[in-house]
């Protein structure tokens, strides 16, 4: 009988033969020499075929599952009730051997896992300097999402997600107050607890933000950085959410097809890392090790649920600045890859900005492709206002 | 005439038997979730239901056969030819099935997606080989150009424009005729308009299934929903749904087709997911039948075609928005228009809305009360009765 907040050491309920088997998969699915097409750019019309053709065979030849196996340390499992709902919540728990260590949950999105924070981790905990400030590190994983499992009805959504992860924080890891960090869909969640539970979480650090533009937006006084995100939204929007139009009304389709097939998910995901990074930075390895948790862990079509389930508050935590104001301090790292990057003007129309910093690398997984600079920037933004 | 063609030979098939058993053990090897992310009130609501997709898969590998499908295939009536137009140079595949009566009417039909020339393999011996007093059609079905084994050109750019030149040229100078008649659904639809407001010479008569216009006619007005008929209520209600929750596939086919094509088209299972879903929820629910999913899918997988089959949504991305669902319509089908309304395509149109679209006059209106976006398919009886009613009354090659 497993007891309601108590967390369990993870068992993983996948291995190597798992793993070997999907490597056999990807070896019976072989892709053609070519694309269909030629094309001037070889990323304008999805994936660049020499590229997955890579991915694909280096997750059968050069990919450790071994080495992956060992990044999970330090996983839980937790059971938790809320009200009628029941969900396991997986989460990586690291705690810093410095006192006064700042407990810090750190949130990914779609296509993420909680591995995209796997390079900050150490340095979070284990800062080199004395000085340095350290962090307890909570890096849950959103239900529906690798091994956290969604309550079996329609209707759950970020919003109850983001009181599950408080709780998670306060009642199950006994944190009265808390530090974020977030991203992608990460970053909604982390605003509504910036929202609803500002009190036990004072500051929170964000690297994506959809907002509106203010009317108060002088365009001509954008930085550089500021302008670089402004190109990466406009071509969002104009060709790159075809993904998000999909998983919002067929969840179950695109889900369970992209699901059956790890080379599917190869391609799938793989265009999104890519195409989201900067693409001096972005490390294949990364891809690889995403798309085998998605593939073994086998949450693919549960994954994309939160784009239907969560579409309508979606929509108004990026389009109404007054419904869902952000209490706590915000700050802000703007790395010019970034698809869903805003200028701070327009951050400030929903809570209290104490800290922008620009960078001149980096894309919508900062963990990922620019680790140090993501971590020099939590240091300082919660050294100055936690 | 820059247009250049080889002779046409008999089409042989570069899969067997042995692929057939690859695509299954692929079938059996991969994964499908023990139950549903999460349970629905509708089943399909949320896209595939994951019970009916087990079925399929279960039948695809036990008591689908291959046999089968290769006999409805009808291989001996199957041709390629190469075309070359300009710089362009494609291979196209297409059945061509004569009738033995002298006065048959030449017949192109064009398939869309995620359909192929072999949704036709009901229709045909009926409308080769009519009883006494109807009238009888050579059937001429090609695959368009990235499905099954018709090729794309090797270049970004190639639309449905081009394809409307080598069509017509397929049936002017390849087989013959030069005049003809034709029928069409989906992205046939779009290339038969096309081809209508380009060769109105060679094409004399028109019937559509579907056909994306913008809407004039007071059905579609909201205010006047309670004054339809039970069969245009149920129209209206289907074309919202299908813009409400209904398009994903077509914003991500459109924007990242390699994508979307290389994930789905690698794997048989992915392939019956996804197109399972659009056969499936575009029919006649009381009508459909799984048998031609699974035969749509296999011809999908073992030609390698789908990856190529969804660039049709980018590259004529521009002439469907700006030629044919434009305020005016630019490209007008200039012959005498047939339409025939099945209850469960997934649009349907009214007769000033087809007026509005065309040059030509709209003869011929017949609303069915069964049938969705795959006629040939699911009701191949009225599909063949209503070309052989239009064409009947309206065949006419004197000037």
């Amino acid at each position: 009988m497993i007891e309601v907040n108590v967390p369990t050491r993870l068992v993983l309920p996948f291995g190597k033969a798992d793993a070997d088997a999907m490597k056999d998969l990807l070896k019976r699915s072989p892709l053609p020499s070519k694309p269909p097409i030629p094309t001037r750019n070889p990323w304008e019309l999805g994936i660049d075929h020499a590229f997955l053709v890579q991915l694909s065979t280096a997750l059968q030849t050069t990919w450790s599952y071994e080495a992956l196996e060992e990044k999970m340390a330090d996983g839980y499992l937790v059971k938790m009730k809320d009200g009628e709902d029941e969900l396991t919540v997986h989460f990586v728990h690291r705690k810093s051997a410095r006192s006064g260590a700042i407990p810090l949950l750190l949130l990914h999105g779609w296509p993420g896992t909680f591995l995209d924070f796997n390079k900050v981790v150490e340095p979070l905990t284990n800062p080199p300097g004395e000085s340095d400030i350290a962090f307890d590190v909570v890096i849950p994983s959103l239900p529906g999402f690798f091994l956290s499992t969604l309550p079996q009805r329609e209707g759950w959504t970020i919003v109850d997600t983001a009181r599950v992860f408080h709780r998670l924080m306060t009642d199950v890891l006994g944190y009265s107050k808390y530090a974020g960090q977030g991203g992608d869909w990460g970053s909604y969640i982390l605003r509504i607890i910036g929202s609803l539970y500002h009190d036990a979480a004072p500051a929170l650090h964000f690297n994506f933000f959809r907002c509106p533009k203010t009317a108060a937006r002088d365009e001509s006084a954008l930085s550089e950085v500021e302008k670089a995100m402004g190109v990466r939204r406009a071509e969002f929007g104009r060709t790159g959410h075809g993904y998000l139009d999909i998983q919002s009304t067929k969840p179950f389709t695109i889900g369970i097809s992209i699901g059956a097939s790890p080379l599917a998910i190869l391609a799938y995901i793989g265009e999104k890392i890519h195409a989201w990074s900067d693409p001096s930075c972005v490390d294949a390895g990364d891809i690889l090790d995403t798309v085998a948790l998605y593939y073994l862990s086998g949450c693919f079509p549960t994954s994309v649920l939160i784009y239907h389930q969560s579409n309508s508050v979606r929509t108004e935590l990026s389009s109404d600045p007054s419904k869902w104001r952000v209490k706590s301090k915000i700050g802000f790292s703007a790395f010019p890859y970034e698809i869903g990057g805003a200028p701070r003007v327009d951050i400030e129309a929903v809570g209290p900005v104490v800290f922008y910093k620009e960078h001149k690398k980096g894309g919508h997984f900062p963990a990922l492709d620019c680790p140090s600079e993501l971590v020099a920037d939590l240091r300082e933004f919660f050294a100055a206002h936690w | 005439m820059t247009e250049t063609h080889s002779e046409p030979r008999r089409l042989s098939l570069p899969f067997d038997s042995q692929s057939v058993e690859s695509m299954q053990t692929l079938l059996k090897l991969s994964k499908l979730p023990e139950k549903p992310p999460i349970p629905t009130a509708d089943k399909w609501s949320l896209g595939i239901d994951l019970e009916y997709l087990a079925n399929l898969r279960e039948a695809f590998v036990n008591t689908w056969s291959w046999k089968d499908l290769e006999r409805r295939m009808r291989l001996d009536d199957n041709y390629v030819v190469e075309m070359k137009d300009d710089s362009d140079e494609l291979t196209v595949h297409f059945i061509h099935c004569k009738s033995a009566r002298v006065d048959a009417i030449p017949l192109i039909i064009l398939h869309g997606w995620p359909g192929t020339a072999f949704d036709y393999s009901k229709v045909i011996d009926g409308l080769i080989n009519p009883p006494a007093g109807e009238p009888a059609f050579h059937v001429v079905a090609p695959s368009l150009p990235g499905f099954f084994l018709s090729t794309l050109p090797n270049r970004e750019g190639w639309t449905i424009v081009d394809t409307a030149k080598i069509f017509n040229c397929l049936m002017t100078d390849v087989l013959g005729y030069q005049v003809y008649a034709a029928q069409a659904g989906d992205w046939g639809s779009h290339l038969l308009r096309v081809m209508s407001s380009t060769y109105p010479s060679n094409i004399l008569l028109t019937l559509f299934n579907m056909f994306h216009c913008p809407t004039v006619a007071p059905q579609h007005d909201k205010k006047n929903f309670e004054s339809l008929s039970l069969s245009e209520a149920r129209a209206q209600e289907r074309r919202e749904e299908f813009y409400r929750t209904g398009q994903g596939y077509f914003h991500i086919q459109r924007t990242k087709p390699l994508t979307i094509g290389n994930a789905v088209g690698a794997s048989p299972l992915s392939i019956l997911a996804y197109i399972g879903e659009k056969i499936y929820s575009w029919s006649d629910p009381s009508l459909v039948n799984a048998n031609d999913i699974l035969d749509a899918v296999a011809l999908y997988y073992l030609s390698g075609s789908f990856a190529s089959s969804v660039l049709i949504y980018e590259q004529s991305d521009k002439v469907l928005f700006e030629e044919l669902m434009s305020t005016p319509v630019k490209q007008k089908v200039k012959s005498k228009v047939g339409y025939s309304a099945y209850p469960f395509e997934i649009g349907r149109v009214y007769k000033e809305d087809i007026e509005a679209a065309c040059d030509g006059p709209v003869v011929y209106y017949k609303e069915h009360d069964a049938g969705g976006h795959f006629p040939a398919l699911d009701c191949p009886e009225e599909f063949v009765g209503d070309l052989r009613e239009f064409c009947g009354k309206h065949w006419n090659t004197t000037p």
